[in-house]
């Protein structure tokens, strides 16, 4: 962690000091009538493939090119530089006059933004998950669901067996299925409310006088299962956005990449 | 199940496939996903619980141990799983889906550059070029239609519409963009060099060749960067770039700007020699009504203020004082001259002259009266009434004006033909001579009878005066000589006699003619600058030596010239000024002695008398760089560069933009090309 960090620093600096320079250089270039756009063009152009090679290097995991953690940290600095760089490609200019530099500008904005919410999230949400303290592979979610809808199910029938009452399994069907079927409260979830956790003890304890004490005993270890099911709810909702916001952040970067592309052609046939 | 710390035991969890395209159905449902899965062309996989494997005679269960292991039934006897489900209908992962979504940017990205690529900027109009895909912006106002013209956008970018190998062609090699743009500016010098200069070894040049900028090649896209929008000022410069090129660097105007020169605004001799201190402390209080005064916009035009305040015009500002000192200045061509003896065959006169009106009522009263011989001739006539030859005349026939012996063949000659020919042997005398001269603008008006006319009388002894009173200038004979009277100011006669006249002897000299007419045409190049000059027209318009800067070695005199109009200033190209924001700060005339303060000891007048218009005392002290820091300064007025200096040198166009209106087909009023 601590080598992590060390690396996120030398990282920033490096891409202030690259920075610097390419501001310098752009303002030295202007200065003595060259075009500045020319160096700052580039180096952003080397910039958005260096953030590109990010996703190659997941592909590529078999490769040892690095921990992921670093390159995930070089992705976001690097994000960050090339949005310092674009405005002194553009000189300042926040909205092009072109349509397709428009087109540019809006996927550029997108990426930007989607990248830092990414970013952000990257940061807030593993320490999230780890005080949920239940670590659990996000695709394997619903086949855990699933295991405790089964687990409830069968308490539920105990239950009927055990206390010859049908109290328990009408409140399942009528309000707990609701709850197990699927991942329930999910903005809730994902903006740290606890909205699963009152609905349980809510209902729970609604439910809790209807029932006798062996009733009660099957009651307490749905309840049990419940928090268990919220708790996986959670991790549902929280690792699914951080893999959620890669379906806009990566096809917008893969849209700007063409643009970018095209940019190149045409200042190289119509100007330089 | 997430409660059973050995979850991840091989006996009890499934292979997760991460990079799979897909994924059940089922668990998508959060329902019980098989342990299968989907197959990888997004079939299910799961509608048996296994495959089962045959050993030896005997069909074995393989269902993995996660699933709950080997079932109790076994497989059926023809080798299939005894547990089948319906199908699951499963569906692509994220990371599937995310591809999906990038191949689906990708092809609307490349759609949409490929349908406006389709349309052409040439297709639009001003704002809806900028929808093309190859326009990154609308051109700026003045070439906001560019894409009206014939060549539409090829008429800045060359490999424009030339199809994929051209592209290809120009993505390799350097495109020159700058260099049409002269298709339409033009500049006072080479449009690519810096500040338009001519970079030359004469002394006191300002752009000298041994200048680093002399080999430096500009380009108008240096500075002038198109597409940012037809409101887009595609002309800004910084100080700093002025400062990266120059050598003295200058942080600001009122900091370190060099100093004024010592005369300064007033590096150059006025075209006209009007004296501000003898008008103001002489003049105007002799001549105005007394309690009257004049002030400096009774005579400048404020309303025309630029770089210069313009005065008004002759008849303004001068007429009431002066133009009687022009029109009472004659010109003579011809007259008679002084002969000892006549030169005149009388028979031929008698030949080309046929008696005069005159000559015939006198004859009919002397035979009437019987006196008859009182008509003779006066022999002495010549000698009694003749004058020098005219300069005029006397260049034109190579004769000393004053040798009566030399010029007694020339006008023996040039009469008869004169009383033959008319104007023609005047006007081929004087169009023989070398020089620049409008010959047919200097004998403008004059008819071919009067001098006929008059060459009869004079060869008969007679004198000759124009029938009529001549009025508002032009030639008359009065007797004994034909002269020109000018109209008043701005007299195009007169004028082109002085044009002619300043240059005529170093004309003659470069000629190589005769020392006579050299010395004559000094002597009318004298004449027209005294006071006696037609028109006297040299008392105020300057008479300036023209240089030729244009040798590479040094200046040479090229010549003289009389400044005839008001010259805006002229030495100082990269130097703009507008006097209208001052004039017009403290209300109009208040200000001009805050900076045109009089020099009431400068010999101004005496400036004239000599053709170097650098060498002269102004009428006026300079202005000084503090007079404009007053204002000039941080926190207060503007003070870039750019204020002051204009970069190129003489700004213009080559040809107008008339070819918009017939492209668009509907002529538009109102507007000015260019």
């Amino acid at each position: 962690m601590r080598s992590l960090h060390r690396a996120l620093i030398i990282f920033w600096l490096a891409a202030i000091a690259g920075f610097i320079f390419v501001a310098w250089n752009a303002w030295q270039t202007w200065l003595h009538n060259g075009e500045p756009a020319v160096v700052t063009g580039y180096t952003l152009a080397g910039i958005f493939v260096f953030l590109t090679l990010f996703n190659m290097r997941k592909r590529l995991a078999m490769i040892p090119l690095g921990r992921g953690a670093y390159w995930t940290a070089a992705h976001g600095v690097a994000g960050i530089f090339a949005i310092a760089v674009f405005f002194v490609h553009t000189n300042g200019v926040f909205w092009p006059d072109g349509a397709y530099e428009q087109l540019f500008a809006v996927l550029f904005y997108l990426v930007s933004l989607s990248g830092i919410l990414g970013y952000w999230l990257q940061r807030i949400m593993p320490k999230r998950l780890t005080d949920n303290g239940m670590e659990i592979i996000w695709e394997r979610i619903p086949n855990e669901l699933s295991d405790i809808r089964d687990q409830a199910e069968a308490i539920v029938e105990e239950a009927a067996d055990k206390a010859a009452s049908d109290t328990l399994a009408q409140y399942y069907i009528e309000t707990l299925a609701w709850f197990f079927r699927r991942p329930r409260f999910m903005f809730s979830h994902f903006f740290g409310a606890q909205s699963g956790r009152a609905w349980i003890r809510r209902e729970f304890t609604a439910m809790r006088r209807y029932v006798d004490d062996t009733e009660e005993t099957y009651l307490r270890q749905l309840e049990d299962l419940a928090q268990i099911k919220n708790r996986l709810d959670f991790a549902y909702a929280v690792n699914g956005f951080l893999k959620i916001w890669l379906l806009f952040h990566v096809p917008l970067a893969v849209g700007i990449f063409l643009v970018m592309i095209w940019h190149i052609i045409l200042v190289h046939v119509y100007l330089l | 199940m997430i409660t059973d710390s050995d979850r991840f035991s091989y006996q009890k969890s499934a292979y997760e496939r991460p990079t799979f395209p897909y994924v059940c159905g089922r668990a998508c449902a959060f329902g019980k996903p098989c342990s299968r899965g989907p197959n990888f062309d997004g079939s299910c996989g799961g509608t048996t619980e296994c495959r089962p494997f045959r050993n030896g005679d005997r069909w074995e269960c393989r269902r993995p141990p996660s699933a709950g292991g080997p079932c109790k039934d076994g497989p059926l006897p023809d080798g299939s799983c005894c547990q089948s489900h319906p199908p699951c209908k499963p569906r692509p992962s994220l990371r599937r889906r995310r591809q999906q979504i990038s191949w689906l940017v990708a092809t609307f990205v490349v759609a949409i550059i490929g349908a406006f690529l389709h349309f052409s900027p040439d297709s639009f109009v001003g704002e809806k070029a900028v929808l093309s895909s190859i326009s990154p912006g609308a051109l700026s106002g003045a070439h906001s239609n560019f894409a009206l013209e014939e060549k539409g956008c090829a008429a800045c970018h060359e490999n424009h519409g030339k199809g994929v190998v051209a592209w290809a062609n120009a993505f390799v090699t350097n495109q020159s963009v700058g260099e049409s743009c002269v298709d339409c500016h033009s500049f006072g010098g080479a449009s690519m060099s810096p500040h338009n200069a001519t970079f030359t070894a004469a002394a006191g040049a300002a752009f000298a060749v041994d200048s680093p900028s002399a080999d430096m090649k500009t380009d108008c896209v240096m500075c002038h960067t198109e597409h940012k929008g037809q409101e887009a000022n595609i002309a800004p410069m910084r100080d700093a770039q002025c400062n990266s090129c120059h050598v003295q660097s200058i942080k600001s105007f009122g900091k370190d700007h060099p100093a004024f020169g010592d005369r300064y605004p007033h590096d150059m001799r006025p075209a006209i020699a009007f004296d501000h201190t003898s008008h103001f402390s002489k003049h105007f209080p002799e001549k105005l009504p007394a309690g009257e005064t004049r002030g400096c916009v009774d005579c400048h035009q404020i309303e025309k203020a630029g770089l210069t305040v313009p005065p008004g015009s002759f008849d303004q500002n001068c007429a009431s004082c002066h133009l009687s000192g022009i029109v009472d200045r004659r010109l003579a061509i011809i007259n008679v001259p002084y002969m000892e003896e006549d030169p005149f065959d009388p028979d031929a006169v008698a030949e080309l002259c046929a008696p005069t009106p005159e000559e015939v009522e006198l004859l009919r009263e002397a035979a009437e009266s019987g006196e008859l011989e009182e008509l003779e001739p006066d022999e002495y006539f010549y000698e009694d009434n003749g004058d020098n030859v005219p300069s005029t005349l006397a260049l034109a026939l190579g004769v000393a004006s004053d040798d009566p012996d030399g010029y007694l063949d020339a006008i023996g000659t040039l009469y008869p033909e004169l009383a033959e020919s008319g104007v023609d042997a005047i006007f081929d005398r004087l169009d023989a001579l070398p020089g620049d001269h409008r010959t047919g603008m200097m004998l403008a008006g004059l008819d071919g009878e009067l001098l006929r006319q008059a060459a009869c009388a004079w060869m008969q002894k007679i004198e000759h005066e124009t029938p009529s009173d001549v009025r508002g200038g032009g030639w008359s004979s009065d007797g004994l000589a034909v002269t020109y009277q000018p109209s008043g100011h701005a007299d195009p006669v007169a004028r082109a006699w002085f044009d002619f006249a300043m240059n005529a002897e170093q004309a003659a000299e470069a000629a190589g003619a005769d020392d006579l007419v050299i010395e004559q045409a000094a002597a009318l190049s004298d004449l027209l600058t005294s006071e006696y000059g037609v028109g006297n027209c040299t008392k105020c318009h300057a008479v300036t030596q023209v240089t030729d800067t244009g040798t590479e070695a040094a200046e040479s005199i090229a010549g003289l010239k009389v400044e005839w109009g008001y010259q805006s200033v002229t030495d100082r190209p990269y130097v703009e000024y507008d006097h209208r924001p001052h004039v017009n700060l403290l209300g109009p005339g208040t200000l001009c002695t805050t900076c045109h303060k009089q020099d009431l000891q400068a010999e101004f007048a005496a400036s004239y008398k000599q053709h170097d218009a650098t060498k002269f005392a102004p009428g006026f002290l300079p202005v000084s760089q503090e007079t404009c820091t007053q204002c000039h300064t941080a926190g207060k007025v503007r003070q870039d560069c750019q204020l002051c200096h204009e970069y190129h040198l003489e700004p213009g166009f080559n040809r107008t933009m008339g070819f918009q209106h017939q492209a668009q087909g509907k002529p538009e009023t109102g507007r000015e090309g260019g």
